[in-house]
């Protein structure tokens, strides 16, 4: 499992923290995206400039979860958020 | 400062409908893909809304004022029920208020308002609480203002719209449906002294996205943040739908709104006979709630 490096949040990503979860728009298509609490800690990591790496580590140290799923769940966020053109990802 | 009078409406006369050469920038479609509503751009400040084979209607947002060609044989009451009903909240959404797809009632001075998509059972819920001695505000378009960390809820028309079955089960007997109109089966109430209507803005207790009645039981549960973001963007009105500055507007507002912590689901049985203990169990939740 590879993460990458570097990502990206797209100019036209709008991001409002409501509660305990992150929800998003994007201006250029005008759709809607909502994340559950722990997606909303990985998006906030990433946007804070961390490398999907730095977030898996920051996410272990913060739950008692296994390396891999964390990886799993931080992989699977980023494909989602790239298929809508929220992030871009080298 | 946003204005928050209704637009006002000036029915021009009868008149073929044209193809336009305006911009179309969105529309709204029947499931079997035809349009029900279709959105141009009449220039920086005005639209025109086109039913097809109904009437149009042109907007502008600066003073409120509405003109429509209605394309005969349509009548004057299905041109002023789609200024009330479509183009009065599209329009109020125009000039930045929020506009939910929602019924609302008075409870304790307060505002409840129940959202959810077409045929979810919003009307027939008012009609409810109406027939037993709560006022309802609105039927299906409700607006919410933001001031200061207070929010209220504005009425709008004095009439609620069912369909026969409702009306037989929850409304009392001195209520006379109106005139049909062409456009719709459902029946349409106006106020009565057994069902009234509440014409003043109310403080807003708390909103209720209406589950789809696939349960067994009355659940009333708070909503995830995002799910009740997303459910409330999904039902509202939003005119400007092409605009970035309208989206982000629209958006931020609802966040505002989400995060005060005052939406949640509430999902019953869609029976008649549940309805007295919907109602009991809703009033006692609204009355835990601090808005």
């Amino acid at each position: 499992m590879t993460l990458p490096d570097r990502i990206t949040v797209s100019p036209d990503v709008m991001t409002r923290r409501v509660g305990e979860e992150i929800v998003m728009l994007q201006l250029e298509s005008g759709t809607y995206f909502g994340l559950d609490p722990v997606g909303s800690r990985i998006w906030q990591l990433l946007a804070e400039g961390n490398t999907a790496a730095q977030a898996r580590d920051r996410l272990l140290a913060e739950y008692e979860v296994a390396p891999a799923q964390i990886e799993s769940d931080i992989e699977k966020l980023i494909g989602e958020l790239r298929a809508h053109g929220l992030v871009s990802a080298e | 400062m946003r204005m928050n009078s209704t637009p006002r409406l000036d029915i021009c006369g009868e008149r073929p409908q044209m193809p336009l050469s305006l911009p179309r920038f969105h529309q709204w479609s029947f499931q079997d893909g035809s349009d029900w509503l279709e959105f141009y751009r009449a220039g920086d400040d005005a639209f025109v809304l086109r039913f097809p084979g109904l009437a149009d209607f042109r907007l502008s947002r600066g003073d409120g004022a509405t003109v429509v060609w209605s394309c005969p044989p349509t009548s004057r009451a299905t041109v002023e029920h789609l200024f009330m009903h479509q183009v009065v909240p599209l329009a109020q959404s125009a000039r930045g208020h929020l506009m939910l797809h929602g019924s609302g009632i008075e409870l304790a001075g307060a505002c409840l308002v129940f959202v959810g998509p077409s045929g979810v059972g919003k009307s027939t819920l008012a009609a409810s609480f109406a027939a037993n001695g709560a006022r309802f505000l609105a039927d299906d378009g409700i607006g919410v203002d933001r001031t200061e960390g207070t929010l209220t809820a504005r009425p709008s028309h004095a009439s609620l719209r069912l369909w026969q079955d409702s009306r037989s089960s929850v409304v009392p007997l001195d209520c006379e449906a109106a005139a049909p109109i062409e456009i719709t089966t459902k029946l349409r109430l106006p106020a009565t002294r057994s069902m009234p209507h509440c014409a003043d803005p109310k403080p807003l207790r708390c909103l209720y996205l209406l589950g789809r009645g696939e349960t067994t039981g009355i659940a009333i549960e708070q909503a995830r943040a995002s799910t009740a973001t997303l459910g409330l963007i999904q039902h509202s009105f939003l005119l400007e739908i092409d605009n970035r500055h309208s989206l982000a507007g629209h958006f931020d507002e609802i966040a505002r709104l989400v995060d005060m912590g005052l939406v949640y689901h509430l999902d019953y049985p869609r029976r008649y006979d549940v309805l007295p203990a919907v109602r009991h169990q809703v009033r006692l939740h609204a009355g835990t709630v601090q808005s």
